[in-house]
């Protein structure tokens, strides 16, 4: 195979992938010419939505549309015990080494996806997530222990994203996320994302060069931080978690951040 | 007007679909067909090509993605005739660097010569895409899908040149050993 032949096959890569860095160029350029972080709107194109938003898919993004107080402490909300609560075992979180880097830019993208929330049940109660529980490997119900008890959950939802065209050349969604919005009692938002194939989709891409990984229950996990609003990355287990939000503790997010690894590893 | 919109011209067969498809995607079909080509008249004919081939092609086709299905007509085109450019000697834009690099992706061994092999190996580069990080993706298709230079992936990435041409290597190395391991071209 030569170059040219690789060259045409690199060009029938899914589409996804085309438009999505079509969709950086633009974004990109407006960020860099205003050159405000936060000014980066996060757009979403939501084509089909099956049920009311319960959870705004924007939350997702970091950050939202409130400027930052950036003078404000790092991670705002301190820890309300010595060891965080949100570890069912209580365990020691290990922690060996935490770095949060602070990105260069941030650059919004618009998105081809829906979301599909769950109907709540009889009782008020959100509803399970289809297929949570065979597709990620972990019992609903032991996913939503990880989580302290004083977060409020806000909602919760599901992601679909194209994944080819089909026979017919209409564009096929597949399920890409599940989604979890939670409010501290803080006053702050935490968004947890997971996927089972790859890195969840996000509205807004963090640029920061040559990030620096911290290690957390053994597994490796990127965090990015501006002062208040923050977004964690990292893969445990066979699946892919991005977490959002802002005024939680260091501490804390590092605690869930241990407890979701060993959760994903059982 | 919003792609829907354009389909349905196409489909109802009203000849206001190639304005309106000129209109909404002449820039961008210009720039994948400059960045190949380096020639301003070359390109905007390779775009007047493109705006006929959809209109030959839809329908019966209905492209998911309209941009996405004008920028590979439009990349195809560009192609070919850089192909013939350079059997001519003549013009050669970004791809000419951009296919050297892209040869480092490339595992010895011949082509694949059956339909269901090129298939594989979409699918495999598809599964490579996917593990990558988006912004670290979405550079390398700007590279090597659209042909963008480095200088405008610096600029529209807010990274350093050099920055960009690390990251582009560390990938192209990333893809080579991801398609040896999975056996293509042995």
């Amino acid at each position: 195979m030569n170059k040219q032949n690789f060259c045409d096959i690199f060009g029938e890569i899914d589409e996804r992938y085309i438009v999505e860095a079509h969709a950086i160029h633009a974004s990109a350029k407006h960020t860099v010419q205003t050159r405000r972080w936060f000014a980066a709107a996060a757009c979403l194109c939501v084509l089909t939505v099956f049920a009311a938003f319960a959870v705004p898919l924007v939350s997702r993004t970091l950050p939202g549309g409130a400027q930052p107080h950036i003078d404000e402490p790092f991670f705002s909300t301190p820890a309300t015990t010595g060891a965080p609560s949100v570890t069912p075992s209580d365990a020691p979180v290990p922690a060996d080494r935490i770095a949060v880097n602070r990105p260069d830019e941030l650059v919004s993208a618009d998105i081809d996806c829906y979301t599909l929330h769950p109907e709540p049940t009889p009782d008020g109660q959100l509803a399970e997530l289809d297929g949570f529980s065979e597709n990620t490997g972990i019992d609903y119900r032991q996913f939503l222990s990880v989580f302290p008890e004083r977060w409020t959950q806000r909602g919760a939802y599901m992601l679909f994203a194209p994944a080819a065209l089909g026979a017919d050349g209409e564009k096929e969604y597949r399920l890409h996320d599940y989604v979890f919005g939670f409010d501290t009692e803080g006053g702050g938002s935490i968004t947890v994302s997971l996927c089972t194939f790859e890195a969840p989709l996000r509205d807004t891409y963090i640029m920061c060069d040559d990030p620096e990984p911290s290690e957390i229950g053994g597994a490796t996990a990127y965090i990015y931080s501006d002062g208040v609003y923050f977004v964690a990355q990292f893969e445990a287990g066979a699946l892919y978690f991005d977490l959002s939000g802002d005024a939680l503790a260091l501490d804390e997010l590092t605690g869930l951040i241990s407890s979701l690894v060993t959760l994903a590893a059982e | 007007m919003e792609d829907s919109a354009i389909i349905q011209l196409y489909w109802d067969r009203d000849e206001r679909a190639v304005s309106a498809t000129a209109e909404r995607y002449g820039g961008y079909c210009t720039a994948i067909a400059l960045n190949i080509l380096g020639s301003r008249e070359d390109a905007e004919e390779c775009v007047s090509d493109t705006f006929l081939r959809a209109w030959n092609s839809i329908p019966p086709h209905r492209p998911a993605v309209l941009s996405a299905f004008l920028g590979k007509i439009t990349r195809n085109l560009s192609l070919n005739r850089y192909r013939r450019n350079t059997a001519a000697k003549r013009g050669g834009g970004e791809i000419t660097l951009a296919l050297d690099e892209l040869a480092e992706c490339v595992p010895g061994g011949t082509p694949p010569d059956r339909e269901l092999e090129h298939r594989d190996l979409v699918r495999a580069i598809d599964e490579f895409l996917s593990r990558l990080r988006p912004v670290e993706r979405a550079m390398f298709v700007c590279r090597y899908w659209y042909f963008d230079g480095i200088g405008d992936i610096s600029a529209r990435f807010a990274k350093s040149e050099n920055s960009v041409s690390v990251s582009l290597h560390r990938t192209r190395l990333k893809l080579h050993d991801f398609l040896t391991k999975r056996g293509f071209f042995e």
